[in-house]
Parts: structure tokens; sequence; C-alpha cells
């Protein structure tokens, strides 16, 4: 019979790590009971049917409690929640590729005419299919000849169109956009009429973005007036590293708020 | 002073749970003052300054890993956008977002229906409470109780005598309808029993708002969008041709290519915020706001400074202040007193351990390297 | 056998990346049809690369299940869960072939409700509500809980890693106390200065440096999509002959 093979490891598990199963797993345990016996808990049936929605609150909470277990050590639960989730994951994406891009952009478009023929010239089918669509099915196809080995050079021919199109594409785009409107906003007059703050500003984000750009030119060598520059260069990318690390910091820990949330609103409904 | 330096991290992990959870048991109690900053009042002011009946495109691009700090903001701007009477069209970039992003759009429009609700006005909380719990033993009792009658809409700030509106109407009515409600509902010295008899939605699927769902494709998906949105999604995520919703009255009317959208809101994780500035508002003429998650913000302000967008919502601080904006304080603001918590926990954490690596640095033998 | 392998692929990209730079500039509705035209195909071929990217982490999966690696048994796990959201998703695709098949398809009882009403389980009546549940309560919490560690991660690198070696280390640091300060309300209630002086930073220097680099990196990639075009960068062809 198949088992659960894990990789071996060096010794038992410690004392430390069997108390921590069984602190989590009675957390799991009397928390979930709590949270269906409490006076605002959850409801074993809304309106005479089975309620779902609580069996998946704590099927959620069994998962989110196996994945923070990592953060004591790596462990098998923590394994068996993360590769459920890769595999529920790939079949969600799977699914949606074909509703939301294949079947209704190649598939009605075109196929479906031929697999249901008697039902279109019945007239059960309406209006005609699209023969342009003839070529992305081709290309496709030579995308897929990857899974042979002697024809995966086929491959190629699609990812090129791809790659084609995107460098291309993108060039006026990016000129117009990241370029061009970006200068335009650097190299402006100082605002002296605008108060001094203002015409601070301009000067401080023309130094800025002046001394990033030399600093990041590394053709010439950094010494003299260059030096100065880019040096002063440093100071504003340590300002923007700092401010972006303020950012994440903000961002991840939204995520944790928003777990701890769901835990205590959500699963326990204290 | 050097086993300061090296604390097993795990203790680190449990001082922020431990704190984050007391915040999060604690934040009801606790209530901070929020003022918008410019970025934030740039999109409130340019989806305000829209005309009613304006055709906007809404592109909700998150998956669940961001979606603790952009659904709270995509429900504000959406509220927003319900409220000014826009024609909403709703889409999403990401698969793995499409079936939240659903239910938003869903729930958000259902906010704007018309409650007719019967209101039973007690003086004392007790006499309140006790039909409270008569309502969930002997409902046929607790009918028989005089009652008048209300129309409200939530989404509309809109509440009729004898009670007045206010933003905690917005979750105590959803509790009530779930049969979930545990308080009567106090105001102006009086204990109010709610009940939701009738619902009428006033706000159509069709004709205020769709919901497109998803393609793939990233920048080639709009630029497909830029030449024909007929031709990008030949339908909604329900079936209904994009032509049809395109006819005489319906959300979609005189929309045929991104340009004809009056404003576009990005809702997104990752880079689509970007690739939308570069292949859709720059190349296609429209003006567009973001909402993004904390780490891609402080990328953003370029485009901010060169006019390519009107405004910011960088993470939860962006959706808290949104929310104060619209005057409906939801999960964003519930979340500030832990979010806060965090952040003077992390800036303590490295004055501290830089504190301590400045006096394990002094207390060095001279000579030590 | 270089002509097809080689020579063939790099004019494909020679010739759709020059006129599609190009296209931007020309007005004419031809010109219109052919930027809609390929757009549209493309879009459908992200389709089909979006499941290639799919299948490849399925195989690898089913190759550690078969040559039974150590830790295959979470590979299986993989699998359950993917078989699971495949039956719930394509359940009603899997009926509609069945009855073109075969014909009508009594749901109602017997084997055909257990397999074919699967999708309808959770709620009587609905369709596909055992796909949306399934997303909810696995995969939704699932992905938010692993990004959320980030969060211990992130805490446990402020104390154990961010130490102010330097002046320009002790300057980052300083620019990311006072934004984390000024990013939340209650240095409002302290004094106003903090949040506009985090509101000046993140205006002013900050997004110097920003464009600064966003410059940079924008050169830079136009300078590799003109490569790409001439052929001189052809890591996409992915190697080999």
């Amino acid at each position: 019979m198949a088992t659960l093979d894990v990789p071996e490891k060096k010794g038992a598990p410690s004392i430390g790590d069997i108390l921590f199963y069984v602190v989590l797993f009675n957390l799991f345990l009397w928390g979930s009971l709590f949270a269906f016996l409490h006076e605002d808990g959850h409801d074993l049936r809304v309106n005479g049917v089975f309620n779902y929605e609580a069996l998946g609150v704590l099927i959620a909470t069994g998962v989110t409690l196996a994945l923070y277990s990592f953060l004591y050590k790596d462990n098998p639960f923590f394994k068996a929640a993360e590769n459920l989730y890769v595999g529920v994951g790939l079949g969600y994406e799977l699914v949606l590729v074909w509703y939301s891009s294949i079947k209704p952009d190649l598939y009605k478009p075109l196929i479906r005419y031929a697999v249901r023929y008697e039902l279109w010239q019945e007239g059960a089918i309406k209006g005609q299919p699209d023969f342009w669509l003839l070529i992305p099915l081709f290309l496709g196809l030579l995308l897929l000849s990857r899974f042979i080995p002697r024809l995966s050079w086929l491959s190629r021919w699609a990812f090129a169109f791809y790659v084609g199109f995107g460098a291309g594409a993108s060039i006026p785009n990016v000129i117009a956009s990241n370029v061009l409107q970006q200068l335009k906003y650097t190299l402006v007059p100082i605002p002296f009429d605008a108060g001094f703050l203002a015409a601070f500003n301009t000067v401080v984000i023309l130094l800025g973005v002046v001394s990033v750009l030399l600093y990041f030119f590394f053709s010439i060598e950094h010494r003299g007036a260059v030096g100065i520059v880019s040096k002063v260069g440093v100071w504003f990318l340590m300002i923007c590293f700092g401010a972006s690390f303020g950012y994440t910091v903000m961002g991840r820990m939204a995520l944790l708020v928003q777990r701890v949330d769901f835990l205590i609103h959500g699963w326990l409904r204290l | 002073m050097r086993w300061l330096l090296d604390i097993d991290r795990r203790i680190i992990f449990l001082l922020v749970l431990v704190l984050i959870v007391l915040a999060t048991v604690l934040q009801d109690r606790i209530e901070f003052p929020i003022v918008s900053s410019s970025p934030v009042d740039g999109v409130y002011d340019a989806i305000d300054g829209l005309p009613a009946g304006s055709p906007v495109l809404l592109s909700m691009d998150y998956d669940p890993a961001s979606q603790a700090e952009l659904e709270p903001m995509n429900r504000a701007v959406l509220r927003h956008l319900f409220r000014k009477d826009l024609r909403i069209t709703g889409m999403t970039h990401w698969p793995r977002g499409l079936n939240f992003v659903e239910q938003v759009v869903q729930s958000t429009a259902r906010e704007f229906d018309d409650l007719s609700v019967e209101v039973r006005t007690f003086d004392s909380k007790k006499a309140a409470t006790d039909h409270l719990a008569l309502v969930k033993t002997k409902p046929d009792e607790a009918a028989k109780v005089k009652a008048q009658l209300a129309t409200v809409n939530i989404g509309r700030e809109r509440a009729e005598a004898p009670i007045q509106y206010e933003p905690r109407l917005y979750t105590l009515l959803d509790e009530v309808e779930k049969g979930l409600a545990a308080e009567p509902f106090e105001q102006g010295g009086k204990h109010h029993v709610l009940t939701v008899v009738e619902r009428k939605p006033t706000k159509e699927y069709g004709k205020d708002y769709c919901y497109l769902g998803v393609r793939l494709g990233a920048a080639i998906l709009i630029i497909n969008m830029g030449q024909s949105l007929f031709d990008a999604f030949p339908a909604d995520k329900y079936g209904t041709p994009t032509r049809e919703l395109a006819g005489q009255g319906k959300v979609l009317e005189g929309v045929s290519k991104l340009g004809d959208f009056k404003y576009l809101m990005v809702v997104a994780a990752g880079i689509s915020a970007e690739q939308w500035i570069i292949y859709g508002s720059q190349k296609y003429g429209f003006p567009m706001g973001v909402g993004c998650t904390a780490v891609m913000a402080p990328d953003l302000y370029p485009y901010l400074n060169s006019k390519q967008i009107t405004g910011i919502l960088g993470g939860a601080k962006g959706a808290w202040e949104y929310e104060a904006k619209i005057r409906v304080p939801d999960k964003a603001t519930s979340r500030v007193p832990a979010q806060t918590m965090a952040h003077v926990l992390v800036i303590l954490l490295v004055i501290f351990c830089n504190v301590a690596y400045l006096m394990v640095g002094r207390s060095k033998p001279p000579g030590a390297r | 056998m270089q002509f097809f392998k080689r020579t063939i692929p790099i004019a494909i990209a020679l010739i759709t990346g020059a006129w599609f730079a190009v296209q931007y500039y020309v007005p004419a509705g031809w010109s219109e049809t052919s930027l809609t035209k390929a757009s549209t195909w493309l879009k459908i071929l992200a389709g089909f690369a979006f499941a290639l990217g799919l299948y490849s982490l399925c195989h690898m999966h089913l190759l550690r299940i078969r040559r039974r690696v150590p830790g295959w048994g979470y590979s299986l796990l993989v699998y359950v869960g993917l078989l699971t959201a495949l039956y719930f998703g394509m359940i009603g695709e899997v009926r509609k072939v069945f009855e073109i098949a075969v014909g009508p398809i009594d749901t109602s009882k017997g084997i055909a409700w257990l397999v074919f009403a699967g999708w309808h389980a959770f709620e009587p009546g609905g369709e596909g509500k055992g796909y949306v549940w399934l997303y909810d309560h696995v995969y939704n919490p699932a992905q938010a809980t692993m990004f959320s560690i980030l969060a211990f991660m992130i805490a446990s690198a402020a104390y154990r890693t961010f130490r102010a070696r330097t002046w320009e280390a002790a300057v980052l640091l300083v620019a990311a106390g006072l934004v984390m300060f000024g990013r939340v309300p209650l240095s409002g209630l302290v004094s106003d200065f903090f949040p506009s002086f985090a509101d000046w930073i993140m205006a002013n220097p900050q997004m110097a440096a920003k464009r600064g680099i966003l410059l940079g990196v924008s050169l830079g990639s136009i300078a590799t999509s003109l490569r790409i075009i001439f052929g001189i960068e052809r890591a996409y062809l992915g190697g080999g002959d």
C-alpha cells in the first residue's frame, strides 16, 4: 500500500518537536469546538441544510495552521498542506484556461462548427467559423510540439512570433511612456513664483534623476566630479530603498493581519 | 550582550504573532483619525468629477496573495463608482482572482438594493435584546410586535425614519439577513431591532454594471482591447455577447474600444498597473488611477509625477484612506490598530538591534576586528 | 535543417518585431487591423503557453511518483488536489461530451447522480459550487497564508540583519523608519510632521531615484528588444541547435 514517504532525518523528533505538534493539534481541536459551541459561533445547519461554509472554514483553518507550523520548523504537515495547495491551484488554473481562453476564443468561433457539424447544418448553431483562427490554432499546436523531443524545434516558430511581437510593440510604447514622458517632467523650469518648497522639490528631483543615472553609468570611472555626483546618487538610492523597505513591511504585515483577522473573527468568531 | 544579537528567530515570530493577535482582538476599542493623502485624493477627485452615466473600466488584477491589501480598496472604489451612478465594466487579467473579484462586484452592487426594513423600537436595551432573542426562538410571536416600515439604502447612505443612516448599518444589516445579529441597533437613546422583509435591486446587471471575466495575454490583451473591446472579450463571464451589452441603454453603450472609457481604475498586484499605463492609457489616451500593493506603490510615483495617472492607492494605507473618503469604514479601517502595532514593532526591532550592535561593537577589546 | 530550426524563427522575429515597431506610427486602417488580428491570435497563444507551463509542473510530479524519489507521497497529494479541482471544474463539460456521444443522461439517481451531480453536491440546484468552494476554502487561504509567512521573516530580518554598518545603511534605515511611522495614523497624533515628511520623501527624493532606475531599465529593455529583432539575442530559441 502506498504510504507517504518522508525524507530520512537524522534522529527521532525531539521532545520540543512533539510538544509543538501536540499543542498545534490541540489548538485546532479545542479552537474548532469553541468556534461551534459558543453563542455567536458557527451553526451545523443553516436553513435546514448542512453548513458547508462552516466545514470550509475548518478546512481553511487546518490548512492555515499547517502552513504556519513551518515557522517552528519544516514538517510533514506543512509539506502536505503545501503540496495540496499546489495541486488544487494547478487544477483550478487548468480549468480556467479552458473556460476563459481556449473555449471562448478558439473552440466556439472555430472548432465547434466541426465538432457539432450536424447541428450547424440544421441551423441550431448560428454564424460562420472564423477561419483566421486557424493561424493561432496552428501556432498553438507548434507550441505543444515541445512535448515531442524530435519535433520540439517547431515550437521556436511560435515563440519567435510571440517574442517578436512583444519586442517590436514594446519599443515605441516604452519610449513614449517611460522615456519621453518621464524626461518631460524632469526637465522643467524651476517654478520660483510657486514658493520655495515647489522650487526646492524641482531641484531635488532633477538632481536625483541625474545623479542616479550617472551612478549606473559604469563606462566611465567614478572619479572627480563624476565621483561626487554618483555619490549623491547613492544617497538618493539609499533613501529610495529605505522607503521601499518601509512599504514592503507595510505590505507583508497587511497579509499577516488579514490571516490573524480570519483566525480570530472568521474561525473563532470572537 | 552578544546573545541579544543572536536571539532565536522563533522568539521574534512569537512576539510578532502575540502583538498582532492582541491588536486584532482589541481593534474595536481603538480608533485613529484618518486623513487622506494627496495621491489618494487624486483618485477620489477624478472619480468624483465624472458625470453620472460615464462608462468606467475597473481592472481588478489580484489573487489571494494580495487580497488582504487590494480587496478593501477594490470594494471602496466600487462603492464610490456605484454611488456616482457610473456605468461600470469589471474585468481581470489574473485567472486566480476570477471568482472572488466577481463576488466583490456582485456583493457591492447588492449594497445599493432598496431594503424594506421593519423597525421595532424599544426604550431599554434589555427589552430590545429580549426581543432579539424572541426573533430567533419564536419568530411568529416576534412578528406580532408593532413595527414601522423604513426603506434603507446603505449604498446611498439613506435611511428613513425612525432610524438614520450610519456606517454601522453596513455590517449590521448583513448580519440581520444572515440571522447573526447579536445586538440591537442603538441610536439617539433608543434601541431598535431591525428585520429585513424585502430587497429591491437598484443596480441592474447589463445596464449599470457588467463583469467581463478574465482573458490571458497581459499587455497583448490591453492592446487588443484598445483596438476592439468586442474582439478582446467576445462575451462577458456569463456568456452574454459584448455587442449585446453595447446596445441602447446598456452598460457598454458608446463603448467599442479602450479609448471610449472615461476613466480606468486598475486595482493590481504585479506589473499590470505599469502595463496599463504603457500599453493602455499612454497609447489610447484615457485617464487612469491605480490601486496597488504596498510593495509596488513606490514604483508608481514617477508616473504620478508625470501625470500619467491621477492618483495612487498604495497598500492597506490607501485602502483605509479611501474608506475614510467615502465615509464607509470597513476591513481596512478595522485593521489599522494591528497594522500600526506591526510598524511600531519593526521600528523598535531595528532600533533595538542597532543599539545592541553599537554596544557590542564598543565592548570589544582594543585591536579586535 | 539549420534553416528551419534557426533561420526561420529568427526571420519571423525580425519581420514581426520590425513591423509592429513601425506599425505604431502608421495610422492606416490596414495597419490597425494587423495589430488587432495579431493581438487576438497571441491572446489565444497565451492560453496554450499557460497550459504548457501547467503541464510541465504536472509532468515533474508524475516523474517523482514513478521514480519513487524521497517525498514522492507529497507529489501524490498534488495529484489529489489537481484531480479534485479538475473533477469539480470540468465535470459539466465531460457530461456534455457524454451527451453528444451517447445521448441525454438522467442525473437524478444512481451512478450518474454520484458522478455528474458531484459538481452540484454542495448546493442543490447550483452549478460548479464545489469548484468555487474548493477555491474559497483551500486555495485562497493556502496562498494567503504562504505569503503572510513573509511578515514573520521581515520582522526577523529587521532585527537580525538590518544593522547600520555604514553611513549609507544608516540613511536607508532612517528613511525606512520615517516612512513606516509616517504611513500609520498614529504618527499624525504625535505630530503632523511625520506623515507630511513621509509624503515628501515618497514624492521627491524617492520618486527621483525610482525615475532614474525606470529610465535606465526602459533604455535597457529597448536595447534588448532591438537585439531580439535583429537576431543578436537568441535565448528565446531555447539553446541546442
